[in-house]
């Protein structure tokens, strides 16, 4: 092998890990917004119990941005996690602001030209400002249907049976944030049914298992529009 | 409020699965120890350990609500009192993290779990009021940026990002507003229950929070206005408060500019092109040759450049700011005003 073919392997190499490495920092970040999102799928639920509608609006907005983020990862990815980064290492405070400025950018770019329907609808519901009651839980009925609906991800956690499961996945998923450097331990998640036994879980496959069951639901983007951008 | 109006029925055994040493103070804090949290919240212990440990956190799912751990050291808890309770309540709070605010209120209003005299001898150092006064000025602050920022967004003809800083900065109005009513929990998602809690859900101050949380039906030029006048109803100053130095302001050197019509294009030395609105061209022509920054804002209310005049400082300031960081602009800073 010549120095030149050798330097350019070792390249090719480099870009690979680089590359992987850029694709598993998405990977993260999408299980972080689906993490979120099942969260406050959660805090939504128990807003409306207690009838704290001025958290219930919050938090379905905020779901519905979780949403969107882990919609656009696989499209727009890198260019997302740059924004963040950006934004991470600038003032030093959250800025929400040009979170959601950034956000819409990619919305729009996005989905502007194949579902204006879709951006018509997000634009309503980002800029909804309900009144009352009735107003209130119609504008979280509005959220959790298009997060359902359009955007093809789970947020209904009414049903008992889907309630266990959602709720030990999002613990499962709120540990990766806290895992995702080092080992993976086990996680012991404890029955909802009252019952006293509790179950150890490996938390890599538990997670995995999951994150695959949301990957591969379809994307509101036509054919030939989705799958994962490779960074440049 | 004692431990078994917090503890329900299995917390006590969950709590036992904890892992602490004979001497940690542990203590309960969050949502559902200020009394505004629901069934769903989350049970916060917070567990101070007398010597350095690596950080874990081990959440525990139990039943309908999550139990959370946080571990800290007491050097750590130690240092959060200080570096709070030394804050000027005047100024400036830029550097406290919201971390930090959230964690020193918690254990403000912390109920001991375990070694109680220990936790009482802590808490005696972590102050309700100081919380409020930093939470408040830094929400304050954050208000004020994002208002200005939306302000110089919409002359410049980004509604879309006028509209989110005008948004961001009712909501801080609203965190500082709440923070001086005594209302000072940082969980910035509660607002509306504190508001409720301390003023009613049909008080006018209520409505009027609500009322400017989201732009609803209104254009971005009127949602601006209503929320420049929700500031002022809120006491968060607009004006930004004056400074003891005086900012002279040239072009540099190495700009080069040229017009489109009205517009302003401007090139630096690295090729980076700008075009300038109406607005900004006007201000760009002021600085032709250098002037005193405070100057440019009395020429610019005099030119009735700005609408309304009581927002030309907060053009200025940020404009210029935008513009010395793109190179554009030279800044020199002096102690007593130059002719």
């Amino acid at each position: 092998m010549s120095p030149r073919t050798s330097v350019l392997q070792k390249q090719r190499e480099l870009r690979d890990e680089e590359t992987q490495e850029r694709l598993i920092h998405i990977q993260k970040r999408r299980l972080g917004a689906l993490r979120d999102l099942f969260t406050l799928a959660y805090d939504i639920e128990g807003a409306l119990g207690a009838r704290q509608y001025g958290l219930a609006v919050e938090q379905a907005r905020a779901a519905l941005h979780a949403a969107l983020d882990a919609r656009l990862l696989p499209i727009v990815g890198a260019r997302m996690i740059q924004a963040e980064l950006r934004l991470a290492s600038g003032k030093g405070e959250q800025d929400d602001a040009q979170r959601a400025v950034d956000r819409w950018i990619f919305i729009l770019d996005v989905w502007n030209d194949w579902r204006p329907d879709l951006v018509a609808t997000l634009w309503d519901l980002e800029c909804d400002a309900p009144v009352g009651e009735r107003d209130c839980q119609s504008y979280v009925s509005r959220c959790r249907k298009t997060i359902q609906g359009d955007l093809a991800l789970p947020i209904d956690i009414s049903k008992e049976s889907v309630k266990t499961s959602l709720r030990e996945r999002s613990e499962a998923a709120r540990m990766l944030s806290i895992f995702s450097v080092g080992p993976w331990p086990t996680l012991r998640v404890f029955g909802s049914s009252g019952q006293q036994a509790a179950t150890d879980v490996d938390t890599y496959d538990y997670v995995s298992s999951y994150v695959d069951d949301v990957w591969d639901t379809p994307d509101p983007a036509p054919s030939g529009r989705d799958g994962v951008e490779t960074p440049h | 409020m004692n431990l078994d109006e917090i503890l329900r029925d299995r917390d006590r055994e969950v709590i036992e699965r904890l892992v602490t040493g004979d001497h940690d103070i542990v203590y309960v804090s969050g949502s559902r120890v200020e009394r505004i949290g629901n069934a769903h919240s989350d049970l916060d212990f917070f567990i101070v350990t007398p010597t350095e440990i690596d950080l874990l956190q081990q959440p525990v799912f139990q039943r309908n609500y999550y139990i959370d751990c946080e571990y800290y050291s007491l050097h750590e808890m130690e240092a959060l009192a200080e570096e709070l309770n030394s804050v000027d309540r005047l100024g400036d709070c830029a550097h406290i993290s919201d971390d930090s605010i959230d964690l020193y209120y918690r254990t403000a209003i912390g109920i001991p779990v375990k070694q109680s005299d220990r936790f009482y001898a802590l808490q005696t150092r972590f102050n309700k009021s100081i919380a409020a006064s930093v939470f408040g000025q830094l929400a304050a602050n954050r208000s004020i940026r994002n208002f200005s920022e939306a302000t110089v967004d919409l002359l410049l003809g980004d509604q879309l990002t006028a509209l989110f800083r005008s948004r961001c900065a009712a909501e801080w109005a609203t965190n500082a507003f709440l923070a001086r009513h005594g209302e000072a929990y940082p969980g910035t998602k509660w607002r509306f229950e504190k508001a409720e809690r301390r003023f009613g859900l049909l008080s006018p101050e209520y409505k009027r929070m609500w009322d400017v949380r989201n732009i609803g039906d209104r254009s971005v030029e009127d949602y601006l206005t209503v929320v420049g006048e929700f500031l002022t109803w809120c006491e968060v100053p607009l004006q930004q408060p004056p400074t003891a130095e005086h900012v002279l302001i040239s072009r540099d050197p190495s700009v080069k500019e040229g017009y489109v019509g009205a517009d302003a294009i401007l090139v630096d030395a690295d090729g980076f092109v700008c075009r300038l609105g109406p607005v900004n061209t006007a201000i760009w022509k002021d600085i032709e040759e250098p002037i005193l920054r405070d100057t440019l804002v009395e020429r610019l209310i005099e030119e009735g450049v700005v609408h309304p005049a009581d927002y030309a400082s907060v053009v200025v300031y940020t404009l210029v700011a935008r513009l010395h960081g793109r190179g554009l602009v030279q800044l020199k800073t002096h102690a007593s005003k130059a002719q």
